[in-house]
């Protein structure tokens, strides 16, 4: 197996996320009093744009909110790519996963961020978050498939890795095959995903065991699960995903009448806009 | 502590998992393509060449005798046995001419017809059987047919198809079907040629081959059913045996068997020998609970047990196994048992036990990710961000497992088997080399 220089840089890497880049830390000071959620708003499979706190309407376990913010297009993008590269990624499969990449980090602007992890039986961060896309694509050139399946284990840490930035998270998952290899569970990277603020977008091919996971995370989390046919889709299909994140609002609220702990139902709504639907977390995981 | 490591390296990552179906048909049914004329003859070549492998296979070593089966397939083997079978009643009884199919292949009893020609060589090849002894012979051929698999592919696959016989193979990789084979039959030819044993439930040599077959099994992710379910039904109260039984229904369990096996689209009249997970969690839960109680001092049933437990959501009663062993006496398996124990307490919600048995594997195995995913995990579920980024930190900052020794978690599936080699070699040396030509 190849040696990585991600283990070199790792440590450095996730120590400094804990502190925002300069510029992005004034949108919000902190998660624990603020709830961010991020909301697709689309009517006959549009996007809806133009919108404004006054439109929104956000319950909090049935307790009605009032916004403090909506943004739209304003904050740069955290993109975590979560690739499986076990022994079932390989030769075309490979190529087509190296071309989605390419075309996904080549649709980002200089504000934004990227990172790659990847995983078979081990979990590899290959590139911390970064502005330089090239370094991602070059560090995903490089790994080479083998191995096992540890779906479980890397979803968790991409969900980790963007956790402590104050930009918008997307994790962006890829599996082709079912978990054989992880520690934690489903359940335990579900519970965790309600604790965080990343939307992850999960793409499987069709027919794979991942399928119900990655369908229950995107729900959890207010994303998509998709199942291509072919991975050639993939560059097509990540394209949209990138377009489509970047039409989501984000909405944030001091909770306000509602304990802080536990577990948190979100609804949300557009007020007065019959036909008009909202993709957001189904809710959240209080501190 | 390195992973359980064998044959071509790393066997939790390299090795395919394959599950075997039960029949389709049954032995009786040869559909012989060839002529009934050449079909007999060929069938008397084979059993003495089979015969010549025997007198000549050191066991253990990848000699030539591993090569007569080549070319073999799955229907040679079966007809082997018969003529097998007629030859050990020659040599019981040199004046019998009447043969019949050995029992259990056939619904009935079915004769078998030989020449007078045959019957000569049947004869023949009786008196070499007793130049070895008919002991000789059967644990001979049985150590043989295990040397094929096991010094060969590693795999119980057929050299040639012929439709309709005996067994199937589901090869599955990183959990993805990889091809579906016809079972050359080498298992279940050890498995008659013990049965032909006067009372092979007294013959402890027996035991050890059923033994070492599971070993090999579980190490390497072969799995079989039908063997390990004869050898218990040699030698129920065994507590290896039931220990072995008991990992390999919990490998039968696991989301590598499972998951693959769901999504198989399997032939219509196959039924796969595995059954749901729970169902197979308590078929494990039931054996190891007899071992437990027979034999305390095995470390391996309590650890086993309360992983199953914990699979089946009863994490008090899996940490109340785990807590049986005090000290534990083998250090993979303590890794183990401390990852179990963590896991239970913190479903539990006791976080401090939690935390104190993940940081213990986590020092027994220092190249492991598993421990620290763990501490990740419940830093997390306990809104300690710092904390959770840091073990996630650990994770990233671990070197290559070729140069660490990697995470034993990824090897619990095939751990059971990790003592293979020296039951195999134990196995053997009962046998003996090369008989004198």
């Amino acid at each position: 197996m190849r040696v990585t220089p991600a283990g070199a840089c790792a440590v450095a890497v996730a120590v400094a996320c804990g502190a925002a880049p300069a510029g992005q830390q004034a949108t919000f000071s902190s998660r624990l009093e603020a709830v961010r959620v991020d909301a697709l708003v689309t009517e006959r499979g549009r996007h809806v744009t133009g919108l404004t706190a006054a439109d929104f309407e956000v319950v909090d376990n049935g307790v009605r909110q009032s916004l403090d913010l909506v943004s739209f297009e304003t904050l740069p993008l955290d993109v975590v790519l979560v690739f499986d590269l076990s022994a079932s990624v390989k030769g075309e499969r490979l190529e087509q996963l190296h071309a989605a990449a390419k075309a996904v980090l080549g649709g980002l602007t200089a504000r934004d961020q990227a990172a790659l992890l990847s995983f078979n039986h081990r979990v590899q961060l290959q590139q911390a978050l970064t502005g330089d896309m090239r370094a991602v694509g070059d560090a995903l050139a490089v790994v080479e498939p083998r191995g096992e399946t540890a779906l479980f284990d890397g979803t968790y840490a991409g969900l980790l890795i963007g956790a402590r930035d104050a930009a918008r998270t997307l994790v962006v998952v890829f599996s082709d095959g079912v978990d054989t290899a992880s520690w934690l569970s489903a359940s335990q990277v579900l519970d965790a995903a309600k604790r965080t603020d990343a939307v992850v977008y999960a793409l499987s091919a069709r027919g794979s065991g991942s399928a119900p996971f990655l369908r229950d995370l995107a729900d959890q989390t207010g994303g998509s699960a998709i199942e291509v046919e072919s991975l050639r889709e993939l560059s097509a299909r990540l394209l949209t995903i990138l377009e489509e994140f970047r039409h989501r609002y984000l909405l944030s609220y001091s909770p306000q009448g509602v304990t802080t702990a536990g577990w948190h139902r979100l609804e949300v709504r557009v007020k007065g806009r019959r036909g008009v639907a909202v993709r957001a977390r189904a809710g959240y995981t209080g501190r | 502590m390195r992973p359980v490591a064998g044959r071509g390296g790393f066997v939790a990552l390299a090795a395919a998992c394959l599950v075997v179906l039960l029949p389709r048909v049954v032995f009786a049914q040869t559909p012989s393509p060839a002529p009934a004329e050449d079909r007999r003859a060929s069938r008397l070549d084979r059993l003495e060449q089979w015969t010549t492998a025997v007198e000549r296979h050191v066991p253990g070593r990848a000699d030539d005798a591993l090569g007569t089966f080549r070319g073999w397939s799955s229907t040679d083997l079966s007809e082997l046995t018969v003529s097998v079978y007629s030859t050990l009643n020659l040599l019981r009884n040199g004046s019998s001419r009447i043969f019949m199919r050995p029992p259990g292949s056939t619904r009935r009893p079915v004769q078998v017809f030989y020449s007078l020609g045959e019957v000569r060589r049947l004869l023949d090849v009786s008196r070499r059987f007793g130049a070895i002894g008919e002991t000789g012979v059967l644990r001979r051929g049985a150590l043989l047919h295990m040397d094929v698999i096991v010094l060969g592919s590693g795999v119980d696959s057929a050299s040639r198809s012929r439709n309709g016989t005996s067994f199937l193979l589901f090869q599955f990789s990183d959990g993805q079907l990889l091809a579906t084979v016809d079972a050359a039959g080498h298992w279940d030819t050890g498995r008659f040629l013990l049965d032909r044993r006067e009372r092979p439930e007294r013959d402890d040599w027996v035991r050890r081959w059923y033994r070492t077959a599971t070993l090999f099994m579980l190490g390497t992710m072969q799995l079989h059913p039908g063997i390990v379910a004869r050898g218990l039904e040699l030698f129920p109260s065994d507590p290896e045996l039931l220990l072995l039984a008991g990992a390999f229904h919990e490998t039968l369990a696991s989301p590598a068997v499972q998951e693959p096996l769901r999504a198989a689209d399997l032939p219509r009249d196959a039924t796969p020998a595995v059954r749901t997970a729970r169902t197979e969690l308590g078929l494990a839960e039931d054996l190891l609970r007899r071992v437990a109680e027979a034999r305390p001092d095995l470390d391996e049933a309590h650890l086993r047990l309360g992983n199953v437990l914990a699979r089946l959501g009863r994490h008090k009663d899996a940490l109340t196994e785990l807590r049986q062993v005090t000290v534990w006496k083998n250090p993979l398996l303590e890794y183990y048992a401390r990852l179990f124990i963590g896991r239970s307490a913190a479903a539990l919600g006791d976080d401090a036990a939690a935390r104190a048995a993940f940081d213990a594997a986590s020092r027994l195995s220092p190249g492991a990710q598993s421990p620290l995913l763990a501490l990740s995990h419940l830093a997390h579920a306990r809104g300690d961000l710092d904390g959770a980024a840091a073990a996630l930190a650990r994770v990233f900052a671990l070197r290559d497992p070729d140069v660490s020794g990697g995470d034993p978690w990824w090897a619990y599936a095939v751990s059971a088997g990790r003592v293979f080699e020296i039951s195999k070699t134990d196995l053997a040396a009962q046998v003996g080399e090369a008989l004198p030509r």
